[in-house]
C-alpha cells in the first residue's frame, strides 16, 4: 500500500495581513447578535444609513430595558416594590 | 414582495423602535424581506436582554396556582407579563390568561412577540381571543391584530373575522405577517361582506391603499374574485384605487393585478377616465418599461376605447426609441402586434418611422415577419412608411 505523502499538495495559506476594520454593517450585526453575513441583504444602505439604524436599534433596546426595570405598567402603589424585586432577580 | 408590503414592514419596525415611520423611509428600497429580518433580530435582541430575570420570574410563577398568578400578573402589569408569558409553560399561561380582563390581554398582546409564544396563542380559548381582538379594534390597533392572525387557532380566527368591523379587518390585512395567510382569511369572508370591505376603498386613500395591498399580495384567483366584486361597486371605488395607485407610485405592482382580472372587469378598469390623464399614462408607461411589463400592457390597450388609445399613443411619443423597441420585443414574444400597430398608427410620422426601423431590424432575420407587419401596418393606414425600404431591399 502506498504511503500517504507527508508533503501537502495545496499551497500554504497566505500570510495573515492586518485585520480589516469592522464596517457599520458589521457593527449593526454585532448589536443584533447576528453573524455579519446575515445582514449582507442590507448592502444597498449607505454607511450613514446603517449608522442611523444602529443608533435606533441601540436606543430602542435601552428604552425597553428601562421600561422593564421601571416595572412600567404595574400599579403605582406596588411599582417601587417590584422595582426592588426585579433588581434583586437580575443579580 | 410588493412596495406596500415593504411599507407595512417599515411601520412595524418603526413601532418596535419607537420612532415615526418617516425616520425609516431610507429602508424602502431594501424590500420587505430584509426589513423583516432586522425586525425579527431586534425582537430577539429585546427578549434576550434581561432574559435571566424573566426566566427566574417564570420559575417562581410556575409554582403558583393560576388564580394567585393572575393576581400577581395584574400587579406586574401587561408589559412585564408579556415577557414572562413567553417563558411559562403554555398550559399554565393559558389558565392565567383566562383569569385576566380583555383590556389587560390586549395591552399584553401589543408587547408580546407571537412567534415566541406561539403555543400559548394557539391554545387560548376562542372567547378570550375574540374579547382581546375586540379590545384591540376598539383601540384602533390594527397592526397588533394583523400580527396575531397567523398564530391563533382556525376556530378563533373564524370568530375574530366574524366580529371585527370592516375597517379593522381591512387595516389588519395590511399588516398580516404571512401574506400566504391572506387568501385563507379572505376565503372566510362571505361574498357580500368582502364586497363591502373592498368598497371602503372609495371612502379614503388609506382604505384604498389597504385594498391595493390585498390585491397585490393575493393569489391570481383571489385577485380575479376581488376584481369582479370591485367592478360591481360604483365607479368611484375603482377610480379611488387607480388614483391611489398613481399617487403612491404603485403601477409596477398594479399592472400585474390588472392582468389577473376577468376580461369584463379589465375592460371596465382600462376605460376609466383617469387613464386619459397624461401624467397617469406617463407613469404607467415608465413602470411598464422599467419592469418589462409591456407584455401585460399591450393586451389591455386592445380593450381600450378610441379616446384612451389615442391618449396612450400620445403618451408613448414621449418615450425614447429604446422603449418602443422593448414594446416591439414584447409584441413579438406575446404576438401582441395588433394593439401595438393600433397605437403606432396614432403616433406622429417620426415615431412611426422609428417603429418601422425597429421592424426592419427584425426583418433582416425574419423577412416573413416584416412582410406580415408591413401588410398589417397598411391596414392601419401607415404601411407607406415601409414601402421605400421594401423596394430598396
Amino acid at each position: 500500500m502506498a504511503a500517504v505523502s507527508a508533503h501537502p499538495t495545496s499551497p500554504p495559506p497566505p500570510l495573515a495581513g492586518p485585520a480589516a476594520a469592522p464596517t457599520p454593517l458589521d457593527a449593526l450585526a454585532a448589536r443584533l447578535g447576528r453573524p455579519p453575513k446575515s445582514l449582507a441583504i442590507l448592502s444597498t444602505l449607505s454607511d450613514d444609513e446603517v449608522v442611523t439604524l444602529t443608533g435606533l436599534v441601540d436606543a430602542a433596546a435601552e428604552s425597553e430595558r428601562q421600561r422593564i426595570l421601571a416595572a412600567e405598567g404595574s400599579p403605582r402603589l406596588v411599582r417601587p416594590l417590584f422595582r426592588l424585586i426585579l433588581q434583586a432577580l437580575r443579580r | 414582495m410588493s412596495v406596500l408590503a415593504t411599507r407595512a414592514e417599515i411601520r412595524k419596525l418603526a413601532r418596535l423602535l419607537g420612532v415615526k415611520p418617516d425616520r425609516l423611509s431610507f429602508l424602502e428600497r431594501e424590500g420587505a424581506g430584509p426589513i423583516r429580518r432586522v425586525r425579527e433580530a431586534q425582537v430577539e435582541l429585546l427578549f434576550r436582554q434581561e432574559h435571566r430575570l424573566f426566566e427566574r420570574l417564570a420559575r417562581w410563577f410556575g409554582w403558583l396556582p393560576s388564580w394567585t398568578l393572575a393576581f400577581f400578573a395584574r400587579l406586574l402589569g401587561p408589559v412585564l407579563v408579556a415577557r414572562v408569558a413567553g417563558e411559562l409553560k403554555a398550559r399554565h399561561a393559558v389558565e392565567v390568561c383566562a383569569r385576566l380582563p380583555a383590556p389587560f390581554l390586549a395591552e399584553a398582546a401589543m408587547n408580546l412577540d407571537p412567534r415566541r409564544a406561539r403555543d400559548l396563542v394557539r391554545r387560548l380559548p376562542t372567547p378570550l381571543v375574540v374579547d382581546a381582538a375586540k379590545e384591540l379594534a376598539r383601540r384602533g390597533d390594527r397592526m397588533t391584530v394583523g400580527r396575531f392572525v397567523d398564530f391563533v387557532s382556525d376556530d378563533a380566527l373564524g370568530q375574530v373575522v366574524a366580529i371585527l368591523d370592516d375597517e379593522t379587518l381591512l387595516g389588519a390585512a395590511f399588516y398580516l405577517e404571512s401574506r400566504t395567510h391572506l387568501d385563507h382569511v379572505i376565503r372566510l369572508l362571505p361574498e357580500e361582506r368582502l364586497g363591502r370591505i373592498l368598497a371602503l376603498a372609495g371612502d379614503s386613500p388609506m382604505h384604498a391603499t389597504s385594498v391595493l395591498s390585498i390585491l397585490t399580495e393575493g393569489s391570481h384567483s383571489m385577485r380575479r374574485r376581488m376584481g369582479d366584486l370591485l367592478a360591481a361597486e360604483p365607479e368611484k371605488v375603482l377610480l379611488s384605487l387607480m388614483r391611489t395607485a398613481h399617487e403612491e407610485g404603485l403601477w409596477a405592482e398594479i399592472l400585474p393585478v390588472m392582468h389577473s382580472l376577468s376580461p369584463q372587469t379589465m375592460c371596465e378598469v382600462v376605460n376609466l377616465s383617469i387613464l386619459e390623464e397624461p401624467a397617469v399614462l406617463q407613469s404607467i408607461g415608465d413602470a411598464a418599461d422599467a419592469q418589462d411589463l409591456w407584455g401585460i400592457v399591450l393586451p389591455m390597450i386592445e380593450m381600450m376605447e378610441e379616446s384612451i388609445r389615442s391618449a396612450v399613443a400620445f403618451s408613448m411619443t414621449r418615450h425614447p426609441r429604446e422603449a418602443l423597441a422593448r414594446m416591439v420585443q414584447s409584441a413579438l414574444i406575446g404576438e401582441h402586434w395588433e394593439p401595438l400597430l393600433d397605437v403606432v398608427a396614432r403616433m406622429p410620422p417620426v415615431k412611426q418611422d422609428e417603429f418601422v426601423g425597429i421592424v426592419e431590424g427584425l426583418g433582416a432575420v425574419d423577412p416573413d415577419l416584416r412582410g406580415r407587419i408591413a401588410a398589417r401596418a397598411a391596414a392601419y393606414g401607415f404601411g407607406d412608411r415601409f414601402v421605400p425600404r421594401a423596394v430598396a431591399a
